[in-house]
Order: C-alpha cells, then sequence, then structure tokens
C-alpha cells in the first residue's frame, strides 16, 4: 500500500463513517418522521459508496491474479450504493415541501428504485455471463425431458445473452439514469422551494440546489463523458472527481439538514464528526509514522520490537482528549456555528433588542431568532393596541389580517395566570368559547410565551412547532423564558418611543394647522384712499379660535370680520375655518347683513353642539359714503372712537352664533368723520389679567385708545399690546388675541 | 371649582363655587348637570353668587344645558348673577335667552 492508498483508503472511511453515523443518527432521532427517514436512507446509500472502496482498496492488493477483484461479489456489490440516487429522488420530493403526503398510490413511489435494484442484480449474478452459459449448456439428447428442457435452456441463454448485451454498456446506461434521477431531484428541490416560505430553509434549499448541481456537473464531467465517448481517464483524475462529487452533493445535503432541520441531534453529529475524525487522525498518524519507525527500529536490532506499538497507544491515550477537544472547537466554529449555544443566541439577541425601537423591526429580530435557533415554523403575536384598548393578534406571512381579540376573552385570563412559557394544551380549561383560541388552533400554535410586565399582560408570543417536527424540550423553554422577559422590556421600550413620536408627530401636525390657519387669515390689510387699517392675531397655543378676515364689496366697501369660537386649539380653529367658508359663501349670495348673519348662525348651529358657539363681527365701511354697517353678534362691544375723544360702542346684532336655532339680527349703520377710527378686538385683550387677579378690562382698552387716537392705527396696536404685556406678561398669553384698528384718513372726501 | 347641589319644591339648585373655565372643573358641572337631566329632572335654577367668572366654555355648558332642558319642556333659570356675569351675558346676548333673577328664591317661585 503506498501513501496515496493509504490516504484514500483513510478518507473514504471517514467520509463512510460520518454519512453512516449520520444516517444511523437521523433515523433515530425520530422514526416516524417521513422526512427523516428519507433523509436517513439516502444518507445510508451515500456511506456505502466510500466504505465499499475502502474495503476494495484493503482487499485489493490481497486478491489472488487467477481471480481478478473485479468479478467478486464484494467488488460488484459496490453498485448497491447507486441506490444513493431513487433515495435523493426520494428526499425531493420530501424537502423541502413534502409532497408524498395527500398522495394517492403513495407506494408507488418505490418504483424508482427498481432501475437500480435491476442493476445491482445485473451486474452481481451476471457478471461472469460464460460461466452461467457453462451451467446452462446442460447435455440434451435425453428422450422426453430434452424436449422440455431444450427450450427452455435456449431461452434462458437468450436472456443471459441479453443481460450480456446490456452488461456491455451497463456502465454508461446506468450513469445516464443517475444523471437524470439527479437533475430531477434538483428541479424537484427547485420547486419545492418556490413554494416555501420560511428564509432559513429556503437559504438551506439553495445551498443544496448548488451543491448537488455541482456535484451533478463534476459527475457528468469526470464520469459521464468519458464513458459515452469512451475516453480512457486515469485515477488521478478520476478519483478526486469522485471525493468531490461526494463532498459537494452529500455534503451539501448533509450541511442544509444538519445545521438547520435536525438540530436536535447536532451535539450526536459533532461528536460522531469528533471522533471519526480524530480516530482517522491517529490511525493515520500510526500508518505512517509508526509503522515505518518499527521496521526502522526492527531492522537497527534485527528483531520485532513492541515498545514503539506500546509507546504510541500510550502517546495516543495522551493525545487524544487535546485532540477531540481542538477537533470539537473547530467543528463547532466552522459548522455548527455556535447554533446550539443559547448563551449565544441570548447574547445576540439581547444586543439587538436593546436598540431596536420600532416594533415591526423587533418583530423580526424575534421570528428570526426562533426559527434559526429554534427551528420554530411560525410565530404569532398577540400583543395589547393601546389605541384600540384591545388585544390584536397581528398580521403574519400566512394570516395577512389582523384579529382583535375581546378583552374580555378567556384564552386571555388563562394566559394571564402563566408565568412562564407553557404548552397550549396546559390551558385546556380556558379554551371553551374562546374565538382567540381558534384562531390560535387554526394556526396550529403550540407554545405560548406570555409576556407581562410588573401588572400587565401585554400579549403573548404563540410558537407552531419546530419545522422538523420535533418537541420543544426543556432547554429550549428555558431559553424561551429568557427571550420573553428581555421581548417585555424591549416592547416596553418599543411603546415609550412610539409615544414619543407620537406627540412629535401631533406637534408637527399643530404646526401645519398653524401655518394653514394663518393662510386663511389675510397677508396684509387692504390699503384704501380713505381709511388706514392695522390687524394682528396672537394666538395662545399654536393654534387658536380667533380670526379676522377682509373681504372687498362688488360695491367698493371693505367688509370685514372678526370672531372669536368658544373653547381653545385645534377644535376651535376648525370650527372659526368653517365660519370663514360659511361668512365667503353668504357675503357672495346677499347683501342684506342680518340676513347673512342670520343664515351663518344657523348653519353653525346645525353643524355644531350647543356647546360650541362663537362671538362674531361683521361690519362693512363704505368709503364713499364713509358709513359703516354692521352687525353684533354677541362679540365684545367694538369701540368707535371719535376725533375729538369721545367714543360709543357698536352693539347692535343679536346672540352669539350656532348656539341656538332661528335667531334674528339687527344691523345699524354709522357715520364716520375724519381722523375717527374703530377698535376691534376679542377677549384676550380685555380678559388679561396681573397678578392681583385683576382684568385688563373694557375700561383700560377705552383709556388706552382714546388717549393715543391721534396714533397711526399700527401704532396703536402694538402700543396696546405692549401695555397689555406690561400688564399681564404670562408666556404664553392666556387666550388668544386679536386686534384691527381701522382709521379714517385726514382729507379723506366724502365720495 | 366646587359644586353644591339640592333640590327644593321641585326644582334642582346648582350652587357652583368659584371659575367656570375650561378643563376638568368644567366637566363637574356638565356631567352633573347632564346626570340630573338624564334622571328626568326638568326645572333648575344656577345660582351663580359664588362664581368668579366664566370663560366660553362654562358658558357653553350652560348654554348646552339650556338648550337641552328647552328640548324636553324643561327650563334652566340662572340666580344672583354677578355683575361682571351679567355683563358677559349683555354683550353676548345671552341675556336675552336666560331668565335671570336676583334671588334663588324668586327664581325657584317663578317655575
Amino acid at each position: 500500500m503506498n501513501f496515496t492508498q493509504i490516504i484514500l483508503t483513510a478518507g473514504y472511511f471517514v467520509f463512510g463513517g460520518i454519512f453512516l453515523f449520520l444516517a444511523f443518527s437521523i433515523i433515530r432521532d425520530s422514526f416516524s418522521a417521513r422526512l427523516n427517514r428519507v433523509t436517513g436512507l439516502m444518507l445510508f446509500f451515500a456511506a456505502l459508496g466510500p466504505i465499499f472502496l475502502a474495503f476494495g482498496e484493503i482487499v485489493k492488493p490481497n486478491v489472488a491474479a487467477d481471480a481478478p477483484f473485479e468479478e467478486s461479489i464484494l467488488y460488484n456489490l459496490l453498485y448497491i450504493w447507486e441506490l444513493f440516487f431513487p433515495a435523493l429522488l426520494l428526499f425531493s420530493w420530501v424537502f423541502p415541501v413534502d409532497r408524498l403526503s395527500g398522495m394517492k398510490r403513495v407506494k408507488l413511489r418505490y418504483l424508482i428504485f427498481l432501475p437500480h435494484i435491476f442493476h445491482v442484480i445485473l451486474v452481481v449474478f451476471f457478471n461472469n455471463p460464460e460461466k452461467i452459459l457453462s451451467i446452462l449448456d446442460i447435455e440434451s439428447g435425453e428422450g422426453f425431458l430434452s424436449i422440455i428442457l431444450e427450450p427452455l435452456t435456449y431461452l434462458l441463454k437468450w436472456i443471459v445473452l441479453g443481460f450480456t448485451l446490456l452488461l456491455s454498456s451497463e456502465s454508461t446506461l446506468f450513469s445516464l439514469i443517475n444523471l437524470i434521477y439527479c437533475v430531477v431531484a434538483v428541479y424537484f428541490i427547485i420547486k419545492g422551494r418556490a413554494l416555501i416560505t420560511n428564509a432559513e430553509i429556503k437559504s438551506q434549499s439553495s445551498i443544496m440546489i448548488w451543491g448537488i448541481s455541482l456535484a451533478v456537473i463534476t459527475y457528468t464531467v469526470g464520469f459521464l463523458i468519458p464513458q459515452v465517448l469512451s475516453i480512457e481517464m486515469t485515477a488521478t483524475i478520476q478519483t478526486p472527481a469522485l471525493i468531490l462529487t461526494l463532498i459537494l452533493g452529500t455534503g451539501s445535503v448533509v450541511w442544509s439538514v444538519v445545521t438547520h432541520k435536525f438540530l436536535d441531534i447536532t451535539v450526536l453529529v459533532r461528536q460522531s464528526l469528533v471522533y471519526t475524525l480524530s480516530s482517522a487522525i491517529l490511525v493515520g498518524i500510526y500508518i505512517l509514522l509508526v509503522g515505518q519507525v518499527d521496521k526502522l527500529i526492527s531492522s537497527f536490532l534485527g528483531e520485532k520490537t513492541t515498545i514503539i506499538n506500546i509507546a504510541f497507544i500510550v502517546v495516543a491515550l495522551i493525545l487524544f482528549q487535546p485532540i477531540n477537544v481542538q477537533l470539537d472547537n473547530l467543528i463547532k466554529r466552522f459548522f455548527i456555528k455556535g447554533r446550539t449555544d443559547y448563551r449565544h443566541v441570548m447574547e445576540q439577541l439581547s444586543r439587538s433588542l436593546i436598540s431596536v425601537l420600532e416594533f415591526d423591526q423587533l418583530k423580526d429580530i424575534i421570528e428570526k431568532t426562533l426559527r434559526s435557533s429554534l427551528l420554530t415554523d411560525r410565530v404569532y403575536f398577540v400583543l395589547f393596541d393601546d389605541r384600540l384598548s384591545e388585544y390584536v393578534l397581528q398580521p403574519s406571512e400566512d394570516y395577512s389580517r389582523r384579529v382583535i381579540i375581546n378583552r374580555e376573552d378567556y384564552f386571555l385570563g388563562g394566559v394571564n395566570q402563566l408565568e412562564n412559557p407553557a404548552f397550549i394544551d396546559r390551558l385546556t380549561l380556558y379554551t371553551k368559547n374562546s374565538p382567540l383560541y381558534d384562531e390560535l388552533q387554526k394556526r396550529q400554535t403550540r407554545l405560548i410565551l406570555p409576556l407581562k410586565d410588573a401588572d400587565h399582560l401585554l400579549g403573548f408570543l404563540a410558537l407552531t412547532d419546530k419545522i422538523s417536527g420535533f418537541k420543544y424540550n426543556a432547554e429550549d423553554i428555558t431559553m424561551l423564558g429568557v427571550i420573553t422577559n428581555q421581548l417585555v422590556t424591549a416592547l416596553t421600550n418599543s411603546r415609550l418611543y412610539q409615544d414619543s413620536l407620537e406627540k412629535q408627530r401631533l406637534s408637527e401636525e399643530m404646526n401645519m394647522a398653524r401655518q394653514i390657519q394663518l393662510d386663511l387669515l389675510p397677508k396684509s390689510p387692504p390699503v384704501s384712499d380713505t381709511i388706514h387699517i392695522s390687524a394682528c392675531s396672537h394666538p395662545s397655543r399654536t393654534i387658536g379660535g380667533d380670526f379676522y378676515d377682509f373681504i372687498p364689496r362688488r360695491d367698493g366697501s371693505v367688509g370685514m370680520v372678526i370672531a372669536d369660537a368658544s373653547g381653545k386649539g385645534l377644535p376651535a380653529a376648525l370650527m372659526v375655518t368653517q365660519i370663514q367658508a360659511i361668512l365667503r359663501s353668504e357675503i357672495g349670495n346677499s347683501n342684506d347683513i342680518s340676513l347673512i348673519m342670520q343664515n351663518i348662525n344657523q348653519y353653525v348651529f346645525e353643524m355644531t353642539s350647543a356647546e360650541k358657539f362663537a362671538t362674531l363681527f361683521y361690519g362693512e365701511f363704505n368709503p364713499k359714503s364713509r358709513e359703516f354697517k354692521y352687525s353684533n353678534a354677541g362679540h365684545n362691544y367694538p369701540i368707535l372712537v371719535r376725533a375729538d375723544g369721545s367714543y360709543e360702542f357698536l352693539s347692535a346684532g343679536g346672540l352669539l352664533i350656532g348656539a341656538f336655532q332661528g335667531i334674528k339680527y339687527e344691523d345699524e349703520s354709522v357715520k364716520m368723520g375724519e381722523d375717527d377710527l374703530m377698535f376691534f378686538y376679542t377677549d384676550g385683550l380685555s380678559e388679561a389679567m396681573n397678578e392681583n387677579g385683576e382684568e385688563y378690562g373694557e375700561q383700560r382698552i377705552i383709556d388706552y385708545v382714546t388717549r393715543n387716537r391721534h396714533l397711526t392705527p399700527d401704532k396703536i396696536s402694538e402700543g396696546i399690546l405692549a401695555d397689555k404685556k406690561g400688564f399681564d406678561s404670562t408666556d404664553p398669553p392666556r387666550d388668544d388675541t386679536t386686534l384691527i384698528v381701522l382709521k379714517v384718513k385726514k382729507g379723506a372726501r366724502l365720495g | 371649582m366646587k359644586l353644591n347641589d339640592f333640590e327644593q319644591d321641585g326644582v334642582m339648585v346648582l350652587e357652583p363655587k368659584g371659575k367656570i373655565m375650561g378643563g376638568p372643573d368644567a366637566t363637574i358641572l356638565h356631567e352633573k348637570l347632564y346626570e340630573l337631566i338624564e334622571k328626568g329632572k326638568k326645572k333648575f335654577v344656577i345660582d351663580l353668587s359664588r362664581v368668579e367668572w366664566m370663560n366660553s366654555t362654562g358658558l357653553g355648558i350652560i348654554i348646552s344645558g339650556l338648550t337641552t332642558l328647552r328640548n324636553n319642556q324643561g327650563e334652566l333659570k340662572l340666580a344672583n348673577v354677578t355683575e361682571k356675569i351679567k355683563s358677559l351675558l349683555v354683550i353676548t346676548k345671552l341675556a336675552t335667552v336666560f331668565e335671570t333673577y336676583d334671588t334663588v328664591d324668586e327664581a325657584i317661585k317663578s317655575f
């Protein structure tokens, strides 16, 4: 045996051993599961190939020359390993999607094994047709018997000849069949991959597809093409090709299956790998080193010695454990990637959960973690929705609609009793008349993970069985308990964050509303030859219930309105916006001010509850006649200050608008002279209050305006606001404040 | 704001005290009023002698109480209206809608 042969043999053994061990482990783990049986079967046949090859390598040199090894039964039993191909095809019908369950005549699937069984029989029993023919060559012509035997013998001879013919091209024929099986298997796995949603399995299927496809290509190039084209291939090309095929094809399947489907046996697998490899290494060292040294010493000493052998066993015993540990770590790192290590999972999870504030992202992480670490098929979230004040079964991949769960649902009560993750069977007492339980049953959930903070049930997670069909074990449940606690913290964080987002959004909306309101106010008061107007509005919050507007009339008059809706903030702002719209449309329809007021009152009354009302003053100044015609619906009396300092109130009108229906309004006209001014305001000015609880009041307004009547409207407006601020510096002001000052210009002539 | 209430000669008398402004204070009056209306009470007098001030929200509550009662053949009258509130009622012209009396007794007798 030369060096390459030793390596080759050891390699074959290691591969065969691993596959065989895996096959048995997988089958033993859950014999009742079809996927396990099929995978086990496939791996078993895959293992036979290398094992027979290894035996072949050992036996070959020892076989006598007159009985060629190629013709021995052992060698030809090698073909049993080809049953791997139908097993692979069978596997592709079960993974990633089980196509066999629910299929009629499912037993017929075993027919795919027929060609290969036939092949084995053919090769094992008919590999030496001459021998069989000589057996059949019975002496003929012995009376009656020969009449029956002769045609039978001929028939058998023909069959044997047929087989012989088949045998001459069997390797090409069956290589083609194997190829077809592989291609069909890849096809089914690709098809199956499209049907599944689980990202983990999807990626595993991809690895499998690539692995098998590459194996098929290597196999085709290394064996089939030479076979078909009758090219002689040297062993130096074929052996690596064979090893590559094995590694790629079976390796990808094994890797996918072991890392993601049969996690519960990974420890077992790891151990088997470790022991097979360490044994192989030690045996290798023995053959390479000890044999040579032994030979050297014996030639040196002239006699055989067992010292080296004993010394080696001692060294091996000492080395075995460290080698195992090193290998175990190595394999853990490269092969299993710490999937079974729950500490690793939780460390990862807590790291990612801390930084996540969006609920959807949180859900994603939990789902991914459970799917990859526990192989949970699906995860459902039932969470309390603050806005709805109900529990909600969140939408998932397979159920896109969320389901609102009544807070009184009996099953929720059961979940609330739980302190730790528990199987759903434990809550059978709470399942009667529970729509929630029915929903969970529909989703085939098995495990309930309650999410509880100090005193509330935030909701729970419902887990289906593992993809592999395995049960959750005690270790899993412990880990799920820890994950659940982390999730509770993360959810609370997320909720606080959502609240702050909500507030931010609300304030943004308020700012937008304020902008809209500002846009609705006139940008600047109208400019006229006869009058000077100044107007301003200061809301107490970002938006308010005050408003004013100027509306040019067809006859050249200037219409003006000042109003104050009851309440504050958004509701008040919405109401004034409505009033403004109604007013504009009413003014367009009629010239009769009292009728306009009556209609506005009716509209607002019908639109709002009696509690919501507004005070509104509408007037029109005719520059030609210098007449001001107005109607006052419950608004603070505007003050008309004459040039000589006398003043009067503009009080004619009717009830505040929107509170009572069918109200009639009066209107009145006042004549304005040069330098006469009108001062309009809302109660934000009159009701400003100082530290002693005194109000700014009407009298102060009258005093200020009469005293400063010679100033321009802008100055009067600015001045009184400053005066008010000196009186009541509350910031932001208690109430919305709106001012309009209208003054007839000097020298404005009557038209 | 504090609120007392009692019944005299089949008339419900409400005695708010303090300021009837917006917020939780105002809802006390609102809820009391509607609780009694729902119980079938139809005659109300609100004694405003101890009400320092009332803003638009307070006015709204009294207006809606009056409207609701009138729709159910009931009535709400005001008694002991302070000067300040009287001027508010005058400006808003609500004085034309509410019956106001100088004393609670007068208000009760008027039913």
